[in-house]
């Protein structure tokens, strides 16, 4: 995972104090509350939350689609508000779902269709649209119409649409619903990718995949009815969680006179479970327990990494041979679950209810 | 899941310079862009119909057959050829008068629904330049469709014109075209906001604006009535202006001379694209304070 020191004085992305109410029969909704937000250029910056947490509104009101009610917020020090013609020409977006365009268009002309409306010059614009067609792997279907499209296909189309004008800031909103697996593999590949050709081109996405959100993020805020609970890196996020250092360490068999309460009280350890995979595992015994493979495995809980040392030495001295040695952290869930007191797809059912 | 492998460049330290100067377009880029936009989205329209054979049966079969029965209702009734004739060319108005309504006026819900809007929203073309695409290509389209119907009913009905002036024919035409797809853009921002009135507005604009257009009949035949459409809808002024040139016959049956009927439509083809540019203007902001006019419901 990547690390990054601010290296710009104007972010990428700043909302100061953003809020946001929707009218409504019962009253104002309050959608988003007094957001702060500052992502540096070149972070792939992740909003992650429930539906109904505000994620879309912020996107919103950032890419120019939605006015806040109080509060600002620039795109390269651009103000969204009052400088929205310049934000829109440096910006792209994409939404997950999206069926934009004219059916009866291929998907060349469609593609050249953005590519006037993005502002380019005619030739330079159907150069960028061969590329684009060419770097989705969409050749084949160039010239079929928008109509016969599958979902996997449209939604390549509206990405290559997105990296037609090179924006620095491309916008995306839940870019993967509705994708199989090896589809949204292939988004995420061109997203590092298009990132990667441009150094400062930043990109701030919305996902309901906690998995998608740890792969592909920089940093990340979890967003609950319209707050920011809290925002970092992935590992620092799961570091808020977790409460001990917790390794599982794979042994041939554990020595004799040596037990879990043997290991417990060495200087560090906070807790240790023995699992004797060659009794548990029986059924899958060719594949976990074979030559080279554990036959018990630790769970160690540790009141930090350095501890580790005198459990290894333990083993070592009583002549256990160690098989493997892995750190597990905390899942995104779990840090989900921690910070907004229920799981996301608990949120989402409370949401659609 | 692998954790993110791509190296981390830093931004260079002329990034903002660099940004800033792709966001300062200059006039003639702004002109140029403009020009590309209305011709990008004109392009669909035209070319993007042509491929749908079922559409250009329905839209030029249906016009035809509602010409047919009334020109054999008018012959049973033992009417002047010349309403035969006026009839084909009131046939042709009302194609673009259809297109009017259902694909300027209602064309921006469809295109919210779609999610179109969206993306026309943020991307750095004006909704007016979207417009104005919308209109040429549309009026182009319908173009095809009333040549069309005027050559089947002239042939098949037997019809004959008297054009002595067929420039003057021409700016009607063009005028009143004009006009009409010029209200259909300011329509287009009030059926929007109407939400789902528009469908009930888009009935009250078809069978109702014929009669007060007076299409198939002599406007001056409404009274005060047809004096008001004649200032207010295009159509009005477009056929009984188009009846007087085309069919001599019926010269004396025009409510005001042609000249008026003319200026009359400039005013309105003047008045409705300004009106259009504020309503545009309108929607947009309205849009973004609200939240739910530019967006499709999630």
């Amino acid at each position: 995972m990547s690390t990054r020191t601010p290296t710009s004085t104007t972010a990428a992305v700043e909302a100061r104090g953003v809020s946001r109410l929707f009218k409504a029969k019962g009253g104002p909704v309050t959608a988003l509350h007094n957001i702060d937000l500052r992502i540096e250029p070149g972070e792939l910056f992740g909003l992650l939350g429930p539906n109904g947490a505000g994620k879309s509104t912020l996107i919103k009101i950032l890419s120019t689609l939605l006015l806040p009610t109080t509060g600002s917020a620039s795109i390269f020090g651009l103000d969204v508000v009052t400088e929205t013609s310049r934000v829109r020409r440096i910006m792209n977006l994409v939404a997950g779902g999206d069926f934009s365009g004219y059916g009866l268009l291929t998907v060349r002309e469609q593609l050249a269709m953005f590519a006037q409306f993005y502002g380019m010059p005619y030739r330079e614009g159907m150069r960028r649209v061969d590329e684009q067609i060419a770097a989705f792997g969409i050749d084949s279907i160039r010239d079929r119409k928008i109509s016969a499209l599958s979902t996997g296909q449209r939604q390549k189309l509206n990405f290559a649409r997105s990296f037609l004008n090179d924006p620095w800031i491309l916008f995306l909103d839940e870019p993967t619903i509705g994708l199989d697996v090896s589809a949204a593999r292939d988004v995420r590949e061109r997203v590092r990718a298009f990132q990667a050709q441009e150094p400062g081109r930043t990109v701030l996405l919305t996902t309901h995949y906690m998995a998608e959100a740890d792969e592909m993020c920089d940093r990340i805020a979890i967003v609950d009815h319209g707050r920011i609970l809290a925002q970092g890196t992935p590992a620092e996020l799961k570091r808020m969680v977790q409460k001990e250092s917790l390794f599982i360490v794979g042994v041939d068999a554990l020595p004799v006179g040596v037990t879990a309460a043997t290991i417990r009280s060495l200087p560090g350890v906070l807790s240790v479970a023995v699992r004797d995979e060659s009794v548990e595992g029986a059924d899958a015994s060719a594949g976990s327990t074979g030559v080279g493979s554990p036959a018990t495995r630790l769970a160690i809980g540790l009141r930090d990494d350095g501890a580790l040392g005198g459990v290894i030495s333990l083993l070592a001295e009583k002549g256990s041979h160690l098989r493997e040695i892995s750190k597990s952290e905390p899942t995104l869930e779990e840090v989900f679950v921690q910070l907004v007191g229920r799981g996301l797809s608990e949120s989402d059912s409370e949401s659609a209810g | 899941m692998s954790a993110r492998t791509v190296a981390v460049v830093p931004p260079p330290a002329d990034l903002l310079a660099r940004i800033r100067a792709e966001t300062e377009w200059s006039l003639a880029h702004r002109l140029r862009h403009a020009t590309q936009s209305v011709v990008a989205r004109a392009y669909p329209r035209v070319f993007g119909m042509l491929r749908e054979p079922s559409w250009l049966f329905f839209d030029l079969v249906f016009p035809i057959l509602g010409m047919s029965a009334l020109i054999f209702l008018l012959r049973s009734r033992g009417a002047d050829e010349a309403w035969i004739s006026a009839t084909i060319l009131a046939s042709a108005l009302l194609t673009f008068w259809t297109s009017v309504i259902w694909m300027m006026a209602g064309q921006f819900r469809w295109e919210r629904d779609s999610g179109n809007l969206t993306l026309y929203i943020t991307a750095p073309v004006g909704l007016g330049s979207i417009t104005l695409g919308m209109a040429i290509g549309g009026a182009l389209g319908m173009a095809i469709r009333a040549a069309v119907v005027v050559l089947t009913g002239t042939l098949f009905f037997g019809a004959t014109y008297g054009v002595h002036e067929p420039l003057l024919l021409a700016l009607t035409i063009l005028l009143g075209v004009a006009a009409m797809y010029a209200l259909g853009a300011c329509l287009a921002a009030f059926f929007l906001i109407s939400g789902r009135q528009a469908e009930h507005l888009g009935d009250l604009l078809n069978e109702p604006m014929q009669l007060l257009g007076g299409l198939f009949a002599p406007i001056r035949s409404l009274g005060i009535i047809g004096i008001a459409a004649i200032g207010i809808l295009p159509l009005a002024p477009a056929a009984d202006a188009l009846r007087q040139i085309a069919v001599p016959q019926l010269a004396a049956s025009g409510l005001l001379p042609v000249p008026i009927e003319l200026s009359i439509l400039t005013a309105m083809l003047v008045i409705f694209s300004v009106g259009s540019h504020f309503a545009l203007a309108y929607i947009e902001r309205a849009g973004r304070a609200g939240g739910r006019l530019l967006t499709r419901a999630d």
